[in-house]
């Protein structure tokens, strides 16, 4: 993409569905990749074409060309180009958390790749205050260790339990990446997260978030909250439903109870089935 | 492909639409019409073209309130307990070995009732528009039907009422009203008492019956799976209201969703019927087998 080598996972035929998932390049203590949806493409390649990439600079695919990518604006640009690249009709776009905001500004930018949009546990999209920097300040292990990785997943979840070792390896596995590892150095030492990720992406949230105030979305979009999630807080999916169902007919929102910031991996039945369905609703929809 | 055509059967004697009557799981809808007490004459009619696309999945059965409230020497419609009893007994009549409920309004609370006594044959139940099983108490009036046209069960009066708790009056059709007009000269709705003290009977049930379900949420939980769909515009049960009921579900039961559908009012089945079926059929798949963790 772009001359980044982008990792992808692909199975099963129908409707395309593809995932976005969260969090961003260079983030020392957690590093989820495509692999977060492991769950969900197993099961809903049964009946769609499913589709998992990682993003610019995260999991496997290559980090940004220049400085001055290290953006979200960045991230977007590289999921529609592949979204191009792969010839797709227009598909059923699920994104999560960070992935939630990168799934909704590339639906707003690129109308015609979209058929329709859930939206899962999105603070960095979801208007009002974020708690997540709360939740986790001062992880009480060295950085990047095991332990403070743990530790940053349980916050994130209902169930600490579902933190396996396995998981950890995973995301232990990108860590150790010389890649990521570089991606680490331009945010946080060289400064780029504070200098220009942080700003630029508050600057577009404005811009995004105005832009859903005045019904630009135009494509079928569900919110998935879970309800436990600490955060990003169950008021701020409330908020955020209102804002794109002031203008879409067929918004829906739903709760997930006993669940974090990853009802996908809490509850995978019932999510899969929440996507399988709104897809299926929403492929006669646009045909 | 299943029999997408529902027929009248009598389960129990009461009428029972059903596509499959030999089905042994399915989705059984209940309609929360209460003679003498409801807004409007319901039945299974309310349910109008939301439940087409169920009856093309698999079994259904659906239990008309108006008939199986309606039969008998009328204490059904007397008490919420005696409403709960009797859908349960045509619920057990039906021969299924475990169902999905979908219980719209004051069925929803009986529904819930009904779970906790028979979670051997009830996998998990549907709340839609339930504001009667939210806590009201020492709330300001709720003043959307204060001031309905007499007699409530005249066609007008019955269409004033259907307006006034929808979103929409798109949905409010002749074929609607029409078998709205008939509920009413039914004998159901003839016989019954709505004013004074059975009317006072009847919310003093209500009452005793909420504090039951929030006594077992606290301590034991409802022991199925629970949903509850609310209409964005209900003008009868706000937002608020469906949430506040959400949270005292959620405390003891893990698969506890909530799902708000857009531009609907305390009907959204009929307003917003794709959506409806939509948020009913993910549940039932999503709760329909183990949900463990990844």
């Amino acid at each position: 993409m772009g001359g980044v080598p982008t990792r992808y996972f692909e199975a099963g035929e129908g409707d395309a569905i593809v995932f976005i998932y969260g969090g961003n390049f260079g983030s020392p203590d957690s590093a989820t990749s495509a692999r977060v949806w492991d769950e969900n493409l197993a099961s809903l390649s049964r009946r769609f074409r499913v589709i998992a990439f990682d993003k610019l600079g995260q999991g496997e695919t290559g980090n940004p060309l220049r400085d001055e990518d290290y953006t979200m604006d960045a991230v977007v640009g590289h999921a529609a180009g592949f979204i191009r690249a792969l010839q797709l009709p227009p598909v059923h776009l699920v994104g999560h958390s960070r992935g939630g905001y990168a799934a909704t500004r590339l639906t707003l930018d690129n109308h015609e790749l979209v058929r329709s949009l859930s939206i899962v546990n999105s603070g960095t999209l979801a208007p009002g205050v974020g708690t997540n920097e709360v939740v986790h300040a001062g992880p009480p292990h060295p950085r990047g260790s095991r332990e403070a990785v743990r530790w940053v997943y349980e916050n994130f979840h209902f169930r600490p339990e579902l933190v396996t070792d396995q998981w950890l390896d995973l995301v232990m596995a990108t860590l150790a990446l010389p890649k990521y590892q570089e991606s680490i150095r331009k945010m946080t030492v060289e400064g780029l997260g504070e200098r220009l990720f942080l700003p630029l992406l508050s600057r577009q949230k404005r811009e995004t978030l105005a832009w859903l105030e005045e019904g630009r979305l135009q494509r079928p979009t569900q919110v998935i909250w879970g309800f436990n999630d600490r955060t990003a807080l169950l008021d701020r999916g409330i908020r955020l439903f209102q804002l794109i169902a002031r203008h879409d007919r067929s918004a829906q929102l739903h709760v997930v109870n006993e669940s974090g910031h990853f009802p996908h991996r809490e509850h995978p039945a019932r999510f899969n089935a929440l996507i399988g369905r709104f897809a299926s609703l929403h492929a006669a929809f646009a045909r | 492909m299943q029999a997408a055509e529902l027929k009248p059967c009598l389960v129990d004697g009461a009428t029972v639409l059903r596509n499959d009557p030999g089905a042994r799981t399915g989705i059984v809808f209940i309609d929360g019409s209460i003679p003498g007490v409801s807004p409007y004459c319901g039945g299974a009619h309310v349910w109008g073209k939301a439940l087409a696309p169920f009856a093309g999945e698999g079994g259904v059965a659906v239990i008309d309130s108006l008939s199986a409230l309606g039969s008998g020497d009328g204490a059904a419609c007397k008490t919420l307990d005696g409403a709960k009893d009797r859908f349960l007994s045509i619920l057990r009549a039906l021969g299924l070995r475990r169902c999905h409920v979908v219980a719209h309004d004051v069925a929803g609370l009986a529904a819930l009732l009904m779970a906790c006594e028979a979670a051997d044959l009830i996998a998990g139940v549907t709340v839609v528009s339930g504001g009667v099983a939210c806590p009201t108490r020492d709330e300001e009036e709720n003043l959307a039907l204060a001031h309905p046209y007499a007699p409530r069960t005249h066609r007008s009066a019955q269409k004033w009422a259907l307006e006034r708790i929808s979103y929409s009056h798109q949905h409010i059709d002749a074929k609607l009203l029409d078998a709205c007009e008939a509920a009413a000269r039914s004998a159901a709705w003839l016989d019954a008492p709505i004013q004074g003290e059975a009317r006072s009977r009847w919310q003093g049930s209500v009452g005793r019956a909420k504090a039951r379900l929030y006594q077992a949420a606290r301590t034991t939980g409802v022991p199925v799976p629970v949903q509850l769909v609310w209409g964005t515009h209900d003008p009868l049960s706000s937002v608020e209201h469906g949430l506040t009921l959400f949270r005292i579900l959620a405390e003891k039961q893990r698969a506890a969703h909530f799902h708000l559908l857009n531009r609907a009012g305390a009907l959204p089945f009929r307003e917003e019927a794709e959506g409806f079926h939509q948020a009913v059929a993910a549940f039932v798949d999503g709760t329909g087998r183990d949900d463990g963790p990844v």
